[in-house]
């Protein structure tokens, strides 16, 4: 007597699983292939921020090429000298200026780098480049993302940086006229 | 005519579970694919909201003797105390310190220029930084520009002396 009424309870409470399971698989599926997009162009690197003027858009243009420079996390005499090995990416495909073919022949770095901006371009409707640099780099580093741009004839081009607050403190700067 | 209420009311799920073997296993199933889920959000690396800051190229390369009309120099030094210093043409030069995120005094400096030198805000200005100068310098000295709406920026290429407007 006892045995029938706990398994007509357990009866009572049963719950549909499967679109619980569904959801579940969905958002897996969506994570997998998102996750994998965007990790193949989000190097990680800090761009320069209190630019108040950067526009942040609610969604990233889908004909934008993302550029990248940025220093190599795997270089470990970055960590002791000024000078950080640098890589650079367009979308995906990375460029390390350190190989033999590139020492060799530097100028290859820069064409390369505007052949493939130029492929991914022709793809495009209106191409727009997103130039994400490191903000620790040095110029001389980052200007061969610039040359490469040029030399793919991308015009559009916006420069990555943070916004922030503006503070109101102009007493902090030191001028010197001559 | 009446309909067994076994029969008629009784779902396929039950009818089928009375008199099959073959059972699925969900609560397995479910834990792994938890457990995925777990994984995918914890190891996925999201981008932060990022700001742009927009930019021209030309299609070519210009050049600085076919301009027609000189542009003003800024000349950008990164210095190895993280101090920041820009000559504004020969005459002026401002210090900026460390850190420091408002440019409200080289900004006053700059509209200055431009008011003593009679220039107006689509006259280009040519930003040239050196080779050590930080990346961090050149966009804010650019995002000061941009503040001021002088939109004719052209960009130095150290190498080579090319130059790219913005």
């Amino acid at each position: 007597m006892q045995k029938y009424s706990s398994l007509k309870f357990h009866r009572g409470f049963q719950f549909n699983m499967t679109p619980m399971i569904d959801v579940v698989f969905l958002l897996i599926i969506f994570f997998m292939l998102i996750c994998q997009f965007i990790s193949q162009e989000n190097y990680k690197l800090v761009v320069p921020d209190d630019c108040p003027a950067a526009i942040v858009p609610d969604q990233l243009d889908r004909n934008a090429i993302t550029v990248s420079v940025f220093p190599d996390s795997d270089d470990s005499a970055s960590s002791t000298t000024d000078f950080a090995k640098v890589l650079y990416a367009v979308r995906s495909q990375q460029y390390d200026p350190a190989t033999a073919e590139y020492r060799i022949q530097p100028e290859l770095l820069v064409k390369d780098m505007a052949n493939q901006i130029a492929r991914e371009a022709r793809r495009k409707k209106n191409p727009l480049v997103y130039l994400r640099a490191d903000k620790n780099l040095r110029y001389s580093q980052v200007q061969n993302a610039l040359l490469a741009l040029s030399q793919a004839s991308i015009t559009n081009v916006q420069i990555a940086a943070y916004r922030s607050e503006q503070s109101n403190s102009p007493s902090s700067i030191d001028t010197e006229e001559e | 005519m009446t309909l067994h209420k076994d029969k008629s009311y009784r779902s396929f799920r039950q009818q089928h579970k009375k008199g099959s073997p073959f059972q699925l296993k969900m609560v397995p199933m479910i834990d792994v694919v938890f457990l995925l889920l777990v994984f995918f959000l914890l190891t996925a690396n999201f981008r932060s909201r990022e700001g742009f800051l927009p930019a021209e190229l030309p299609r070519q390369i210009t050049h600085t003797e076919h301009m027609e009309l000189e542009p003003l120099m800024l000349y950008l030094h990164s210095r190895p105390d993280g101090t920041c210093r820009v000559d504004i043409g020969a005459d002026v030069s401002v210090v900026v310190p460390a850190g420091e995120s408002n440019f409200a005094n080289l900004g006053a400096k700059l509209h200055q220029v431009v008011l003593d030198q009679g220039r107006h805000l689509d006259d280009p200005v040519k930003l040239i930084p050196n080779a050590e100068t930080q990346w961090d310098h050149v966009v804010k000295i650019y995002h000061l520009l941009w503040q001021c709406q002088l939109r004719n920026i052209i960009f130095t290429i150290n190498s080579n002396s090319k130059n790219y407007k913005s």
